[in-house]
């Protein structure tokens, strides 16, 4: 008898002839001390017509896009430099990294256990910029700002918007300062680029790397790190490699009790190399596009 | 050292150290000054500061020597003076309208006269279209830069631009989506910089004393300029926050295109410098002409 509420496939279907036993390529944990895998990605500038300059950058399951307005005539009294903004924005159905921490999203504060499973609970929406984007916004203002050569830009603005379409914690939603981390390091990379198509005069092209140290083992990039022991610290640095490889912003996120100068040195050194590497696809993405 | 003229160069890029030797003599002193596109920045080498020039955007590199004035020359008694050569080091942007727009209309423009942002200076003369009138003075908002291209690479889209005459929502559609929380630099009072919308033009003010060089006190702003207007004029100030100033006080300055009967009508053409004719109707408006051709 057919099921004719249901929509069944043909009578004669064949099976394929598959065989089911191929298992999905298992990755190898990794214990040497330094583990130097940059994740690729891809990048694409002048997207948006209207923005003086913009990019869009992918890498993993992170999308990110950033548009560059400017410099843009201001109201009010006179200036005579440019003043700089960033607005950073998840689109509103992405659930936010540690957003339990720094959102309250929470539906009662004190329920702290039931928060693991709270995903944007007064975000949609929202009309202002949640904690988490305030300090990623803070972050990329704060490391771009040194190198963009304001006194040309008298009476204006330059505004950088910059749009998470989609990050590596949506996905699983787990807690991970690694994987936030990680977005903003790629958010940063982003928004140099969206500036430099703009035409905006800067000194250098800012880049950033992250790394995470766990018992003396530096990760850079990382990605799937099962963090939470203690010891495990998250850190992320922006940098002017070709002007003395000056420190423009740095982040850090996770166990800092014990942590040494030593242990400090050792991420910035992994970041600033990192940085570099993403530097020089970044150039080599400039010239041959 | 490898040629670097003409090469392709990103921002930050080394382009030449500012000061050098000669290659061949080792006596004459080649000097390397920033212009456009270019800046200078210390670079540390084995625990020394080198003054680097280097680029800020991405583009093509441009050096040119700079000819001597023989006059100022003798002025200077620094016994190494003739010693040195001055270049000055631009980069260009790799291309954009104004620049695609010259090389199609086979005209030769400078090569380094261009870059892709061009905010207005003192001593600029500019295209301008006017907004506004009063009896004082004229409002105006500024197109472009002569010899420069457009002010803002996205001059014309938006609000005041091409969209100008589709439909367009409330507010004009040319705002972006800013809630005003975003993060400002502090280096810049935060409060007196706010963004105007997209699509909206460096503004400027003409003063009635400032349209012409002669009967200064007996302008009248309505025989001079109307709104629609587009007139060649000089910047003579940044003026406050929100207007540069402008001038128009020279034969060469003044109302290039008009159309009659406050823009219903036909364009315009100028009979002499305080007179245009609608060639088809006959009728004739007074304004302030630019003669840009004597």
């Amino acid at each position: 008898m057919s099921d004719r509420r249901r929509l069944l496939g043909s009578v004669n279907t064949i099976i394929p002839n598959v065989d089911g036993t191929a298992q999905p390529a298992k990755i190898e944990s990794k214990t040497e001390p330094r583990i130097d895998g940059l994740r690729p990605f891809f990048l694409k500038t002048g997207i948006i017509e209207n923005a003086n300059g913009s990019s869009y950058l992918e890498v993993g399951n992170n999308i990110i896009e950033v548009s560059v307005y400017g410099p843009r005539p201001i109201r009010g009294s006179f200036i005579d430099r440019a003043s700089f903004s960033v607005e950073c924005k998840f689109l509103p159905f992405i659930s936010q990294p540690n957003e339990h921490l720094y959102n309250n999203t929470s539906i009662s504060a004190s329920s702290a256990a039931n928060t693991t499973n709270q995903t944007n609970v007064n975000v949609n929406g929202r009309t202002g910029l949640t904690s988490i984007e305030h300090k990623i916004s803070s972050y990329i203002e704060t490391s771009l700002l040194p190198s963009i050569v304001l006194e040309k830009y008298p009476k204006s603005t330059i505004d950088v918007f910059v749009t998470i379409i989609s990050t590596d914690s949506s996905l699983g939603g787990s807690y991970s300062d690694t994987k936030m981390l990680s977005l903003v390091n790629w958010v940063l990379n982003a928004s140099s680029v969206a500036l430099v198509d703009s035409g905006i005069e800067v000194k250098d092209v800012v880049t950033s790397g992250v790394a995470h140290l766990q018992n003396d083992v530096l990760v850079l990039d990382p990605t799937e790190i099962q963090e939470k022991d203690e010891g495990s610290v998250s850190c992320v640095a922006s940098f002017m490699n070709l002007r003395n490889d000056e420190i423009v912003g740095i982040w850090i996120e996770g166990d800092q009790t014990n942590l040494e100068n030593s242990q400090v040195d050792h991420l910035l050194d992994g970041c600033n190399d990192m940085s570099k590497k993403v530097r020089a696809n970044i150039n080599s993405y400039f010239t041959t596009s | 050292m490898t040629d670097i003229k003409g090469k392709l160069v990103v921002p930050g890029q080394y382009i030449t150290s500012a000061y050098k030797l000669d290659g061949s003599s080792q006596k004459q002193i080649e000097r390397y000054i920033p212009g456009k596109g270019a800046i200078i920045s210390q670079i540390e080498h084995e625990d020394k500061q080198i003054p680097v020039v280097v680029a800020t955007i991405l583009g093509r590199v441009i050096i040119r020597e700079i000819e001597r004035d023989l006059e100022n020359d003798k002025a200077k008694t620094s016994s190494n003076y003739n010693n040195i050569k001055s270049h000055v080091v631009v980069v260009v942007p790799k291309s954009n309208s104004y620049i695609d727009y010259n090389i199609e209309v086979g005209s030769n423009i400078l090569e380094d006269s261009n870059i892709s942002i061009n905010l207005p200076k003192e001593n600029d003369v500019v295209l301008v279209k006017i907004t506004k009138i009063t009896q004082k003075q004229v409002y105006c908002e500024i197109l472009s830069v002569e010899g420069h291209g457009n002010v803002l690479s996205d001059g014309g889209i938006g609000a005041n631009g091409e969209l100008a005459h589709d439909s367009l929502p409330a507010g004009g559609g040319s705002q972006n989506l800013s809630n005003h929380q975003t993060i400002a630099s502090s280096q810049a009072t935060a409060l007196g910089a706010q963004s105007n919308d997209i699509g909206e033009n460096f503004k400027g003010i003409i003063r009635s004393q400032d349209i012409r060089s002669t009967d200064r006190d007996k302008v009248k702003v309505i025989d001079s300029y109307k709104p629609g207007d587009i007139v060649r004029a000089l910047i003579i100030s940044l003026g406050d926050g929100s207007n540069y100033y402008l001038s128009t006080a020279r034969n060469d300055l003044g109302v290039i295109f008009a159309k009659s009967e406050n823009g219903s009508g036909n364009l315009m053409y100028p009979i002499d410098w305080q007179n245009m004719m609608d060639v088809q109707s006959g009728l004739i408006e007074k304004r302030k002409c630019a003669n840009p051709f004597a």
